[in-house]
């Protein structure tokens, strides 16, 4: 289990080199650069190339790349182009918001979402259920920045009941863009939670449980629940990522001044460090969170668990005595 | 077997309907049947028959909103079991009379250790405060009683084979050791081998905590060697019922089906090129035929068979519901 544990730890290594590159070479190929947008479309040329050269960007793309992974390894990801300040600050300042506001949509996702999910799923077909599911398609449809969009115009420029942007209101400030983030994701995992139960409620195993007596708590929660939860897990790691992509739109509309609003910006400036950094950051988070859940399966799943354990000695001793009666 | 009058199970004109995209499923069409203290009664018939539709009703486990009772009772130990509150059935529910699946391979939870698995219906049950420590000896004991090292209860069902998960299935349902135990083909998704030795184990389990048993299977040797009576069961009903000897004596007088599936069995003595398998299918549920459901199919039906109801003709213990067992006598009904 450990060995496996280390395992997925070191493969975030490769991928993230993988990653990097393809972000630099995007941007490479996009046209335009650097020293353009400083200086403006009136700028001339040779002051252009002058810049680029004082950035270090006309140098080769693999170059490039290298020099950047060199000085990343010893911790120093470079200043930005225009603030001129080093990015790795301003990103420590920045990712806390930026976590907090995924971690509170995924928390309002799983509390509303599942719950009701396995409500919809034991009480299939009710008033309930058809409410829920219809409803719930029409929430999971909705863009989040749209939603975002409508409910700063009724509750914070109509009923001025919550500030329309900026982080300094204490935990007002968090409402909106949790809910806006949230709602399309709670919706979706409504419904998944919905279908992973109406699948493992109708297996062989749970009808065995009501065959022992066992209260109806027991049957849902403890046997139907515990094997959905494979589903669920895998669901909200994909989840992560699209909440983290949702998190950068959401920062833009609320002005919250995390990852995404930087990341954002960085990319209309084509500021290179300072893109490469949320990059970074995101990548890195999003990859543990992967890890994390992997890790989590084995838990969950006891077979999944053994697959990882080199087999020991004393279990097959054991079948071998019980070959003779069975 | 054990002769006294006291009857565990009586089934009567139990009728059973399933609903779906507005049409109608008979599967059980007005059965009675009895299980007295101790006694094995096997229940054969076809897929489809009717047969798990019955087992579910007796621990009132059909699904609640496709399933529809329409008539009858079930009378455990003299209780309606149709007729009980739900709190009151979890606890007759793996205690009083429990249900052995047909499949073990997914009959057993995967993410929890069979002890645990086994430990949960005791504790359900149990009357008295047990330690955990007790709990464990006693799902040990279990185990032993079904073959399987007590120290194996640490293990999940995806460490054991077939046969073992199937073993577990009957520790589960002999754990609280029920007066009732329905066997629902218990040995059908189990090889050779293995189907002889489960059966041997649930012999030799059925005189230890002295239970009562309704075997169903589609298996005419588990039958004659497991039960004292058989009941045949076509499209719903109970075409007819006996004891073992009624049923299994070539010199008894059969209804058609019984004939047709003993036809359909390797005969060791008379020396056959064919086997005689019975013609066409079972009707479909939704549109059952009038008058005797086998009629269809039937190599000797007549004109009268297509009508009306069919009486049971009575002989003894044996009971057959066919038009052409004229020598033996009618039950007024």
């Amino acid at each position: 289990m450990l060995k496996y544990v280390i395992k997925r730890i070191l493969m975030i290594i490769p991928t993230m080199f993988i990653v990097t590159f393809i972000v630099f070479w995007l941007i490479n190929i996009t046209p335009a650069d650097p020293g353009r947008i400083i200086l403006g479309a009136e700028a001339s040329q040779d002051l252009v190339d002058q810049v680029n050269h004082d950035l270090g960007y006309d140098l080769p793309l693999v170059q490039r790349y290298f020099k950047w992974v060199g000085d990343a390894l010893h911790g120093d990801l470079g200043n930005s182009y225009y603030t001129k300040r080093p990015v790795y600050d301003e990103m420590m300042a920045r990712f806390p918001y930026t976590v907090k506001l995924t971690f509170l949509s995924l928390g309002m996702a799983i509390l509303i979402g599942l719950p009701l999910g396995v409500l919809c799923a034991v009480k299939q077909y009710s008033i309930a259920d058809n409410i829920l599911s219809t409803l719930s398609m029409f929430l999971a449809a909705m863009p989040a920045f749209w939603l975002g969009l409508l409910l700063l115009l009724q509750f914070s420029l109509r009923l001025g009941w919550f500030p329309s942007s900026g982080i300094t209101l204490g935990w007002r400030s968090w409402v909106l863009p949790t809910f806006s983030l949230a709602v399309g994701y709670t919706a979706s995992y409504l419904r998944y939670t919905r279908s992973a139960m109406l699948d493992t409620i109708r297996q062989d195993y749970v009808r065995t449980v009501r065959s022992k007596g066992c209260p109806e708590s027991t049957v849902i929660w403890k046997h139907a629940f515990r094997n959905s939860m494979m589903t669920l897990v895998t669901i909200t790691g994909m989840s992560l990522a699209g909440l983290l992509g949702g998190a950068f739109v959401i920062e833009s509309v609320f002005s919250i001044p995390g990852l995404g609003l930087m990341g954002v910006t960085a990319i209309k400036r084509k500021d290179l460090p300072q893109i490469m950094a949320s990059l970074v950051m995101l990548g890195t988070f999003f990859l543990v969170m992967m890890v994390v859940i992997d890790i989590l399966y084995a838990f969950i799943d006891p077979r999944i668990k053994s697959k990882y354990e080199t087999p020991k000695k004393k279990v097959s001793e054991k079948n071998k005595d019980v070959e003779g009666s069975i | 077997m054990e002769k006294t009058s006291e009857n565990i199970l009586e089934i009567k004109n139990l009728h059973i309907e399933y609903h779906s995209d507005g049409e109608i499923v008979r599967a059980v069409n007005g059965i009675d049947l009895n299980i007295r203290k101790g006694e094995s009664l096997g229940l054969v018939g076809e897929t489809g028959a009717g047969k798990s539709t019955t087992a579910l009703a007796i621990l009132n486990m059909l699904p609640k909103y496709t399933a529809e009772i329409s008539q009858g009772e079930i009378l455990l130990k003299g209780e309606n079991v149709l007729k009980m509150k739900e709190k009151d059935l979890r606890k007759v529910r793996g205690s009083k009379a429990s249900i052995i699946f047909q499949d073990p391979m997914t009959s057993l939870n995967p993410v929890y250790k069979v002890g645990y698995q086994i430990e949960e219906v005791l504790r359900q049950h149990s009357t008295k405060k047990m330690s955990n420590e007790e709990y464990r000896d006693e799902v040990g004991r279990i185990l032993e009683m079904v073959g399987i090292p007590g120290s194996r209860q640490d293990e999940y069902p995806h460490q054991f084979s077939g046969g073992m998960k199937q073993r577990v299935m009957i520790a589960i349902a002999i754990a609280c050791r029920p007066e009732l135990l329905i066997a629902d083909e218990p040995t059908t998704a189990l090889d050779v081998t293995i189907q002889a030795q489960v059966l041997d184990m649930m012999r030799e389990l059925k005189k230890e905590i002295n239970s009562s048993v309704l075997l169903i299977t589609h298996d005419l040797g588990v039958v004659a060697s497991f039960c004292d009576s058989v009941a045949i069961m076509y499209a719903g009903e109970i075409v007819e019922y006996g004891t073992l000897e009624d049923i299994f004596d070539p010199e008894h007088k059969h209804h058609p089906y019984t004939d047709g599936l003993f036809g359909s069995i390797p005969n060791l003595i008379v020396k056959t090129d064919r086997l005689n398998p019975i013609n066409g299918l079972m009707p479909d549920p939704t549109d059952l035929p009038k008058g005797c459901k086998f009629h269809p199919r039937c190599p000797v039906s007549t004109e009268a068979c297509r009508n009306g109801d069919i009486p049971v003709a009575v002989d003894g213990t044996h009971k057959i519901k066919c038009i052409l067992m004229k020598n033996m006598r009618k039950r007024n009904e």
